[in-house]
Protein backbone atom coordinates (compact mmCIF):
# COMPACT_ATOMS: atom_id res chain seq x y z
CA UNK A 1 0.00 0.00 0.00
CA UNK A 2 1.36 3.21 -0.91
CA UNK A 3 1.65 5.45 2.15
CA UNK A 4 0.69 9.00 2.87
CA UNK A 5 4.39 10.57 3.88
CA UNK A 6 3.14 13.17 7.10
CA UNK A 7 5.94 15.61 8.51
CA UNK A 8 5.53 16.47 11.82
CA UNK A 9 7.29 19.71 13.15
CA UNK A 10 7.44 21.36 16.76
CA UNK A 11 9.72 22.75 19.84
CA UNK A 12 9.17 20.15 22.30
CA UNK A 13 10.76 17.32 21.33
CA UNK A 14 9.01 14.25 23.37
CA UNK A 15 5.53 15.28 22.18
CA UNK A 16 7.02 15.08 18.19
CA UNK A 17 8.44 11.51 19.30
CA UNK A 18 4.74 10.94 20.68
CA UNK A 19 3.02 12.07 17.21
CA UNK A 20 5.21 10.64 15.53
CA UNK A 21 4.56 6.69 16.61
CA UNK A 22 1.18 8.12 16.96
CA UNK A 23 1.22 8.16 13.23
CA UNK A 24 3.05 5.68 12.24
CA UNK A 25 -0.13 3.59 13.57
CA UNK A 26 -2.54 4.27 11.22
CA UNK A 27 -1.95 1.43 8.38
CA UNK A 28 -1.90 4.57 5.95
CA UNK A 29 0.57 6.97 6.86
CA UNK A 30 3.92 6.78 7.56
CA UNK A 31 5.54 9.76 9.73
CA UNK A 32 9.19 11.62 10.40
CA UNK A 33 9.13 14.69 11.48
CA UNK A 34 11.96 17.09 13.82
CA UNK A 35 12.34 20.00 16.41
CA UNK A 36 15.04 21.68 14.03
CA UNK A 37 14.12 23.81 11.65
CA UNK A 38 16.87 24.47 9.76
CA UNK A 39 16.39 20.42 8.69
CA UNK A 40 13.05 20.88 6.79
CA UNK A 41 14.16 21.42 3.81
CA UNK A 42 16.92 18.63 3.82
CA UNK A 43 13.83 16.33 5.16
CA UNK A 44 11.46 17.26 2.44
CA UNK A 45 14.19 17.01 -0.09
CA UNK A 46 15.09 13.49 0.36
CA UNK A 47 11.44 12.65 0.75
CA UNK A 48 8.84 11.21 -1.75
CA UNK A 49 5.83 13.65 -1.68
CA UNK A 50 5.00 14.88 1.52
CA UNK A 51 1.16 15.08 1.81
CA UNK A 52 0.93 16.44 5.56
CA UNK A 53 2.63 18.74 7.75
CA UNK A 54 1.48 18.08 11.48
CA UNK A 55 2.23 21.92 13.59
CA UNK A 56 2.79 20.50 16.75
CA UNK A 57 3.35 22.88 19.80
CA UNK A 58 6.09 25.66 20.60
CA UNK A 59 6.18 27.62 17.60
CA UNK A 60 5.05 30.92 16.37
CA UNK A 61 3.62 32.43 13.91
CA UNK A 62 5.89 33.34 11.77
CA UNK A 63 7.63 29.53 12.16
CA UNK A 64 4.32 28.03 10.98
CA UNK A 65 4.27 30.32 8.49
CA UNK A 66 7.97 29.55 7.16
CA UNK A 67 7.63 25.91 7.82
CA UNK A 68 4.40 25.62 5.29
CA UNK A 69 6.36 28.09 2.55
CA UNK A 70 9.68 25.58 2.73
CA UNK A 71 7.53 22.49 2.68
CA UNK A 72 5.49 23.70 -0.19
CA UNK A 73 7.79 24.94 -2.76
CA UNK A 74 8.84 20.97 -2.70
CA UNK A 75 5.98 19.40 -2.00
CA UNK A 76 3.30 21.73 -3.91
CA UNK A 77 0.43 19.93 -2.52
CA UNK A 78 1.24 19.70 0.71
CA UNK A 79 -1.96 20.11 3.38
CA UNK A 80 -0.88 21.54 6.95
CA UNK A 81 -2.69 21.30 10.04
CA UNK A 82 -2.57 22.51 13.69
CA UNK A 83 -2.22 19.93 16.13
CA UNK A 84 -3.91 20.52 19.07
CA UNK A 85 -3.60 18.62 22.49
CA UNK A 86 -0.11 16.94 22.28
CA UNK A 87 -1.55 13.30 21.85
CA UNK A 88 -3.98 10.52 20.34
CA UNK A 89 -7.56 12.21 21.37
CA UNK A 90 -7.60 14.89 18.20
CA UNK A 91 -5.12 13.60 16.45
CA UNK A 92 -7.90 11.28 14.05
CA UNK A 93 -10.15 13.96 13.80
CA UNK A 94 -7.37 16.47 12.36
CA UNK A 95 -6.05 14.09 9.87
CA UNK A 96 -9.39 13.72 8.13
CA UNK A 97 -10.33 16.68 8.33
CA UNK A 98 -6.59 17.72 6.84
CA UNK A 99 -6.78 15.35 4.17
CA UNK A 100 -10.37 15.23 3.20
CA UNK A 101 -10.84 11.31 3.73
CA UNK A 102 -11.69 9.14 6.23
CA UNK A 103 -8.36 7.18 7.77
CA UNK A 104 -8.88 3.71 9.33
CA UNK A 105 -8.20 3.54 13.00
CA UNK A 106 -4.83 3.19 14.01
CA UNK A 107 -3.60 -0.72 14.47
CA UNK B 1 -32.06 34.82 15.48
CA UNK B 2 -31.75 31.94 18.27
CA UNK B 3 -29.62 28.61 17.60
CA UNK B 4 -29.56 25.40 19.13
CA UNK B 5 -28.02 22.22 18.71
CA UNK B 6 -29.54 18.71 20.80
CA UNK B 7 -27.28 15.95 21.26
CA UNK B 8 -29.35 12.42 23.16
CA UNK B 9 -27.50 10.96 25.71
CA UNK B 10 -27.44 7.71 23.46
CA UNK B 11 -25.98 9.56 20.41
CA UNK B 12 -22.76 9.68 21.80
CA UNK B 13 -19.28 7.93 20.65
CA UNK B 14 -19.06 4.56 22.90
CA UNK B 15 -15.54 3.72 23.99
CA UNK B 16 -15.11 0.37 26.08
CA UNK B 17 -11.47 -0.30 26.46
CA UNK B 18 -12.11 -2.92 29.74
CA UNK B 19 -10.22 -0.58 32.23
CA UNK B 20 -11.98 2.61 30.68
CA UNK B 21 -15.47 3.14 29.19
CA UNK B 22 -15.83 6.62 28.25
CA UNK B 23 -18.87 8.69 26.31
CA UNK B 24 -17.65 10.96 23.79
CA UNK B 25 -20.18 14.04 22.65
CA UNK B 26 -17.39 15.28 20.31
CA UNK B 27 -15.20 13.18 17.84
CA UNK B 28 -12.71 12.18 20.00
CA UNK B 29 -10.01 9.28 19.52
CA UNK B 30 -11.52 6.50 17.45
CA UNK B 31 -14.79 8.06 17.52
CA UNK B 32 -15.32 10.29 14.33
CA UNK B 33 -18.39 12.11 13.56
CA UNK B 34 -18.46 15.04 10.83
CA UNK B 35 -21.59 16.56 11.98
CA UNK B 36 -19.99 16.44 15.72
CA UNK B 37 -16.54 18.07 15.98
CA UNK B 38 -17.34 20.88 18.36
CA UNK B 39 -19.31 23.77 19.78
CA UNK B 40 -17.60 26.47 19.54
CA UNK B 41 -14.30 26.19 21.86
CA UNK B 42 -15.07 23.38 23.19
CA UNK B 43 -13.39 20.39 21.65
CA UNK B 44 -13.94 17.70 23.77
CA UNK B 45 -16.17 16.02 26.38
CA UNK B 46 -15.88 12.62 27.28
CA UNK B 47 -18.02 11.26 30.53
CA UNK B 48 -15.13 9.06 31.70
CA UNK B 49 -15.81 5.16 34.30
CA UNK B 50 -12.30 4.22 35.22
CA UNK B 51 -11.83 0.81 36.85
CA UNK B 52 -10.49 0.17 40.46
CA UNK B 53 -6.44 0.59 40.30
CA UNK B 54 -6.48 1.95 36.82
CA UNK B 55 -6.07 4.55 35.40
CA UNK B 56 -4.10 6.88 32.28
CA UNK B 57 -0.53 6.37 32.55
CA UNK B 58 1.77 9.46 31.66
CA UNK B 59 1.31 11.41 29.10
CA UNK B 60 1.80 14.72 27.28
CA UNK B 61 -0.77 17.34 26.18
CA UNK B 62 -0.46 20.78 24.75
CA UNK B 63 -1.77 24.17 24.18
CA UNK B 64 -5.13 23.04 25.39
CA UNK B 65 -7.18 23.92 28.36
CA UNK B 66 -8.43 20.71 30.10
CA UNK B 67 -10.61 20.68 32.79
CA UNK B 68 -11.74 17.57 35.33
CA UNK B 69 -14.96 17.48 37.39
CA UNK B 70 -15.12 14.27 39.31
CA UNK B 71 -18.57 13.04 39.52
CA UNK B 72 -17.87 9.95 41.63
CA UNK B 73 -15.21 8.51 43.13
CA UNK B 74 -11.31 9.83 43.57
CA UNK B 75 -8.77 10.78 40.83
CA UNK B 76 -5.27 10.55 41.34
CA UNK B 77 -2.80 13.41 39.36
CA UNK B 78 0.45 13.48 39.21
CA UNK B 79 2.20 15.98 36.95
CA UNK B 80 5.59 17.28 35.51
CA UNK B 81 5.66 20.25 37.11
CA UNK B 82 5.38 18.29 40.65
CA UNK B 83 2.01 18.20 41.42
CA UNK B 84 0.65 15.35 42.99
CA UNK B 85 -2.89 15.78 44.69
CA UNK B 86 -6.13 13.70 44.69
CA UNK B 87 -9.11 15.14 43.67
CA UNK B 88 -12.62 14.54 44.58
CA UNK B 89 -16.63 14.64 43.91
CA UNK B 90 -16.84 18.93 44.75
CA UNK B 91 -13.54 19.66 43.69
CA UNK B 92 -12.08 20.79 39.71
CA UNK B 93 -8.90 20.28 38.22
CA UNK B 94 -7.93 22.43 35.29
CA UNK B 95 -4.42 22.24 33.37
CA UNK B 96 -3.20 24.76 30.42
CA UNK B 97 -1.08 22.12 28.83
CA UNK B 98 0.79 25.32 26.70
CA UNK B 99 4.03 24.43 25.62
CA UNK B 100 3.54 21.09 27.07
CA UNK B 101 2.80 19.30 30.22
CA UNK B 102 2.70 15.37 31.21
CA UNK B 103 0.61 13.96 33.72
CA UNK B 104 -1.19 10.98 34.81
CA UNK B 105 -4.38 10.12 36.49
CA UNK B 106 -5.65 6.80 38.48
CA UNK B 107 -8.28 5.82 40.44
CA UNK B 108 -7.35 6.71 43.58
CA UNK B 109 -9.18 3.05 45.01
CA UNK B 110 -8.46 -0.26 44.15
CA UNK B 111 -12.12 -1.27 43.99
CA UNK B 112 -14.18 1.66 43.12
CA UNK B 113 -15.03 2.85 39.44
CA UNK B 114 -13.97 6.76 39.50
CA UNK B 115 -16.23 8.77 37.10
CA UNK B 116 -15.68 12.21 35.93
CA UNK B 117 -15.73 14.51 32.87
CA UNK B 118 -12.92 15.26 31.04
CA UNK B 119 -13.73 18.58 29.35
CA UNK B 120 -11.25 20.07 27.03
CA UNK B 121 -11.25 24.00 25.77
CA UNK B 122 -9.27 25.49 22.77
CA UNK B 123 -6.78 28.03 24.46
CA UNK B 124 -7.15 31.91 23.01
CA UNK B 125 -3.80 31.75 23.05
CA UNK B 126 -0.69 29.38 22.07
CA UNK B 127 2.04 28.23 23.92
CA UNK B 128 1.58 29.42 27.05
CA UNK B 129 3.34 28.40 30.29
CA UNK B 130 1.92 24.93 31.60
CA UNK B 131 -0.09 25.63 34.82
CA UNK B 132 -1.86 23.29 37.45
CA UNK B 133 -4.43 24.25 39.93
CA UNK B 134 -7.54 22.39 41.25
CA UNK B 135 -9.75 23.78 43.98
CA UNK B 136 -13.02 22.82 46.27
CA UNK B 137 -15.70 24.38 45.90
CA UNK B 138 -17.28 26.36 48.91
CA UNK B 139 -20.88 26.16 48.10
CA UNK B 140 -20.75 22.79 46.92
CA UNK B 141 -24.07 22.09 44.41
CA UNK B 142 -25.84 24.92 46.36
CA UNK B 143 -29.20 24.26 46.15
CA UNK B 144 -31.22 25.85 43.11
CA UNK B 145 -29.06 28.92 42.10
CA UNK B 146 -26.21 28.08 39.46
CA UNK B 147 -22.45 28.23 40.77
CA UNK B 148 -19.97 29.30 38.62
CA UNK B 149 -16.72 27.13 38.86
CA UNK B 150 -14.58 28.50 35.60
CA UNK B 151 -14.59 32.10 34.41
CA UNK B 152 -11.22 33.46 32.43
CA UNK B 153 -10.51 35.35 35.37
CA UNK B 154 -8.00 34.47 38.08
CA UNK B 155 -9.57 36.88 40.87
CA UNK B 156 -13.06 35.34 39.80
CA UNK B 157 -14.64 32.58 41.64
CA UNK B 158 -14.12 29.08 40.56
CA UNK B 159 -10.93 28.28 38.50
CA UNK B 160 -9.33 29.84 35.55
CA UNK B 161 -8.48 29.39 31.80
CA UNK B 162 -7.47 31.45 28.72
CA UNK B 163 -10.39 31.66 27.38
CA UNK B 164 -13.38 33.85 27.33
CA UNK B 165 -15.42 30.81 29.33
CA UNK B 166 -17.86 30.70 32.08
CA UNK B 167 -18.75 27.41 33.83
CA UNK B 168 -21.61 26.77 36.49
CA UNK B 169 -22.66 24.02 38.12
CA UNK B 170 -26.36 23.83 39.38
CA UNK B 171 -28.44 21.42 41.84
CA UNK B 172 -31.99 21.97 41.84
CA UNK B 173 -34.88 20.61 43.11
CA UNK B 174 -38.48 19.80 40.94
CA UNK B 175 -39.69 23.12 39.68
CA UNK B 176 -37.51 25.60 40.22
CA UNK B 177 -36.28 27.60 37.68
CA UNK B 178 -32.98 30.05 37.43
CA UNK B 179 -32.17 32.58 34.67
CA UNK B 180 -28.77 32.39 32.77
CA UNK B 181 -27.52 35.49 31.13
CA UNK B 182 -25.03 35.12 28.55
CA UNK B 183 -21.50 36.46 29.72
CA UNK B 184 -19.95 37.88 26.63
CA UNK B 185 -21.89 38.37 23.48
CA UNK B 186 -21.32 36.02 20.99
CA UNK B 187 -20.48 33.33 23.31
CA UNK B 188 -22.87 30.28 23.34
CA UNK B 189 -23.82 27.74 26.03
CA UNK B 190 -23.47 24.02 26.21
CA UNK B 191 -25.96 22.71 28.78
CA UNK B 192 -25.29 19.22 30.17
CA UNK B 193 -27.23 17.44 32.51
CA UNK B 194 -25.36 15.32 34.75
CA UNK B 195 -28.85 14.27 37.26
CA UNK B 196 -31.96 14.54 36.69
CA UNK B 197 -34.29 16.51 33.49
CA UNK B 198 -34.59 20.24 32.45
CA UNK B 199 -36.53 21.70 30.30
CA UNK B 200 -34.69 24.54 28.40
CA UNK B 201 -35.62 26.43 25.22
CA UNK B 202 -38.73 23.96 24.51
CA UNK B 203 -36.37 21.08 24.62
CA UNK B 204 -36.42 18.08 27.17
CA UNK B 205 -32.92 17.45 28.70
CA UNK B 206 -32.73 14.15 30.27
CA UNK B 207 -29.66 12.69 32.04
CA UNK B 208 -26.50 12.75 29.93
CA UNK B 209 -28.05 14.94 27.34
CA UNK B 210 -25.97 17.88 25.98
CA UNK B 211 -27.80 21.43 24.21
CA UNK B 212 -26.16 23.77 22.23
CA UNK B 213 -27.70 27.14 22.07
CA UNK B 214 -26.60 30.04 20.60
CA UNK B 215 -26.94 33.69 18.92
CA UNK B 216 -28.74 34.64 22.57
CA UNK B 217 -28.83 36.81 25.51
CA UNK B 218 -30.08 34.20 27.99
CA UNK B 219 -32.64 31.76 28.63
CA UNK B 220 -34.36 29.85 31.37
CA UNK B 221 -34.17 26.51 32.82
CA UNK B 222 -36.36 24.59 34.62
CA UNK B 223 -35.56 21.17 37.19
CA UNK B 224 -38.29 18.54 35.93
CA UNK B 225 -37.38 16.44 38.92
CA UNK B 226 -35.73 16.45 42.34
CA UNK B 227 -32.29 16.37 42.58
CA UNK B 228 -31.35 17.54 38.82
CA UNK B 229 -28.06 18.32 38.18
CA UNK B 230 -26.51 20.60 35.24
CA UNK B 231 -23.15 21.87 33.80
CA UNK B 232 -23.28 24.72 31.50
CA UNK B 233 -20.39 25.30 29.81
CA UNK B 234 -20.67 29.41 28.16
CA UNK B 235 -17.67 29.22 25.39
CA UNK B 236 -16.65 31.46 22.21
CA UNK B 237 -18.20 30.39 19.07
CA UNK B 238 -15.91 31.77 16.91
CA UNK B 239 -12.39 30.21 17.21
Amino acid sequence: MKKVNVLVVGKNEAIVELLIRLVNKYPELSAQGTCNLEEIESLCLSSSTIELIILSSGLSTTQEMDIKNIVSKIHPKVKCLEHFGGGSGLLRTEIIQALGYLVACPE
Amino acid sequence: MKKSIFHKAESRGQANHGWLVSAHTFSFANYYDPERIHFGALRVLNDDSVKGGMGFGQHPHDNMEIISIPLEGDLEHKDSMGNLAVIRQGDIQVMSAGTGIYHSEYNHHKEQAVKFLQIWVFPNKKNVTPRYDQITLQNKYSLNQLQQILSPNPEDEGVWIHQDAWFHLGHFEAGKISHYRIKKPGNGVYAFVLEGNFQIEGYDVNRRDGLGLWDLDSFDLKAQTDNSKILLMEVPMNI
